[in-house]
């Protein structure tokens, strides 16, 4: 059931790009969500794993930012990643490690929340191998499909 | 009497920001505003992560003010999203079609109730050099000394601040190429209500005095060609061999970050949280430093900066050989299309170097 749910998860954000392309082209990828930061973090964590990924704890950023005049601090870092792929990724390709695992970055904006993930594809022109390539145009799809279901979510 | 004009100064700054607060925080609903058409639609895709649900403002500036709107014409607004704002966070649309920027720019214009204003293609001339005199004493405060604008983006990372805009940058080449003479005079004469932007007729200038601030704005074009070219550096990532054993370097990397002024703020292994603890033993090593300083420049130049922050590091034995490596700071104007973060990236690609030829030396 779980595994169906991925599935038409997955045939819905792939729909969705059909329509929308041309904003997956940038460096970096940014959605706002509708939904206030503490409904949208676990929001985004389910989606990544729907598809198949696994989290880690989510990362502060946000470190005393409130004592240095912020109203409120709430930024995490959330990584991501199928454990044999980033295992190997790191053993066969090292100077990938600094960008291993890919991240979304999710922060409040008022009652809504941004996030902001690196284009996997920007790697590409620094890490050209056609593995990498590969990978990294599946990394960049699955993305698109999580970004879009957190900023459709209601 | 001097804590009475305190007060008045104090009772006029509120009333400009609630003011602020009123028509960037609730726009008005306008009849001819369609949620269900094709601009909607693009606006939602390509606009609302910076500029907000209903222009109302976010990392990048309000676009449903009211006197915005009365300011500009639906050509400036299409102009702007085809050329952006090089170096100042917005990107530009080249994918767009045509039909595709006038139906956005059509619906940016159903935020508020204001017709669009007609502007003439004249150019005005004026007299550049009176004019920056003019501009150091009226518009340098905000806007910057060489027209650089406000730091920071929009009205950026929910933290406090009392304008409700940041200057914009009137160097910026495609504020330039999207403005023409016409509508910076109007905006430089009747100001922006809902805006720190105040009205220079109401000011004692004349009309030739701001036709020569208008002269002395439109000459930053010719200043701003190469100031925004941004390379992306030739590697992504930087690469240090140690000398030294896999845990001496862990160690010898923990103290460089402190001799360096900056506190380890977690360590683990790569892929904690997603790579099985137990499967075999692996030489991965992830170090996060950071400081106070570092979180809230970063953060406070561009919110997106989290991506990169707190610093971090990474240790791996491979094949026999230990190396350090981290991403290269170098990148991050390119990246994020923001000069602002040069000073940022540099002073941290230093820090890096600093702690990387520390730990292995």
């Amino acid at each position: 059931m779980k595994m169906h749910v991925g599935l038409y998860r997955w045939l819905g954000g792939a729909l969705l790009l059909l329509v929308s392309g041309s904003l997956w082209a940038s460096d970096l990828l940014m959605v706002r969500s509708q939904l206030a930061f503490p409904d949208a973090q676990p929001r985004l964590e389910e989606e990544i794993n729907a598809l198949g990924y696994f989290t880690s704890n989510a990362r502060r950023v946000d470190i005393d930012l409130v004592n240095v005049g912020f109203s409120h601090g709430t930024y995490r870092a959330i990584a991501y990643g199928k454990p044999d792929e980033i295992k190997r990724l790191a053993e066969d390709y090292p100077e990938l490690t600094p960008f291993l695992p890919p991240q979304i970055v999710i922060f409040a904006e008022r009652e809504e929340s941004l996030l902001v993930a690196l284009n996997p594809l920007y790697l590409t022109e620094f890490f050209p191998q056609p593995e990498l390539i590969d990978i990294f145009e599946r990394w960049n799809r699955d993305l698109q499909i999580i970004l879009e279901n957190v900023r459709d979510a209601r | 009497m001097r804590s009475k004009k305190s007060i008045l100064i104090l009772l006029s700054m509120v009333v400009l920001f609630l003011s602020a607060c009123a028509q960037v925080g609730k726009p008005e609903i306008t009849s001819d505003r369609d949620e269900d058409s094709e601009g909607a639609r693009l606006y939602a895709l390509h606009c609302s992560a910076c500029h907000g649900n209903y222009g109302r403002g976010g990392v990048g500036v309000p676009l449903a003010l009211e006197d915005f709107l009365k300011s500009v014409s639906n050509q400036y607004i299409a102009q702007s999203i085809r050329f952006g704002r090089p170096g100042r966070v917005m990107p530009t649309f080249p994918r767009l079609s045509d039909q595709q920027v006038q139906v956005i720019t059509e619906y940016i214009r159903t935020f508020h109730w204001a017709d669009e204003p007609k502007f003439s293609i004249e150019s005005i001339k004026g007299n550049p050099k009176f004019g920056a005199k003019l501009y150091t004493a009226y518009c340098a405060q905000c806007h910057g000394a060489k027209g650089e604008g406000g730091h920071g983006t929009g009205v950026s990372f929910s933290r406090p601040r009392f304008k409700s805009i940041l200057a914009p940058a009137l160097n910026n080449e495609g504020y330039l190429a999207s403005a023409n003479d016409q509508v910076i005079k109007h905006s430089l004469t009747l100001g922006r209500a809902g805006t720190p932007m105040r009205a220079l007729s109401t000011m004692g200038l004349s009309e030739q005095n701001i036709n020569d601030l208008v002269s002395y704005i439109r000459s930053f074009q010719i200043l701003s060609v190469k100031r925004f070219e941004m390379k992306r550096p030739a590697e992504a990532a930087l690469v240090w061999p140690s000398s030294h054993s896999y845990e001496q370097t862990i160690e010898r990397l923990k103290d460089a970050v402190v001799n360096n002024g900056y506190s380890v703020v977690r360590e683990q292994l790569l892929g904690e949280g997603i790579v099985d603890p137990d499967e075999g033993e692996r030489k991965q090593h992830v170090v996060y430093f950071a400081s106070l300083q570092m979180i809230s420049d970063g953060l406070a130049h561009d919110p997106r900066m989290g991506l990169f922050l707190p610093g971090k590091i990474i240790i791996i034995e491979h094949e026999g050989v230990v190396k350090v490596l981290a991403h290269n700071p170098k990148q991050y104007n390119a990246l994020f299309n923001n000069t602002a973060l040069s000073d940022f990236s540099e002073m941290l690609h230093k820090t890096y170097q600093a702690i990387l030829l520390e730990a292995t030396l």
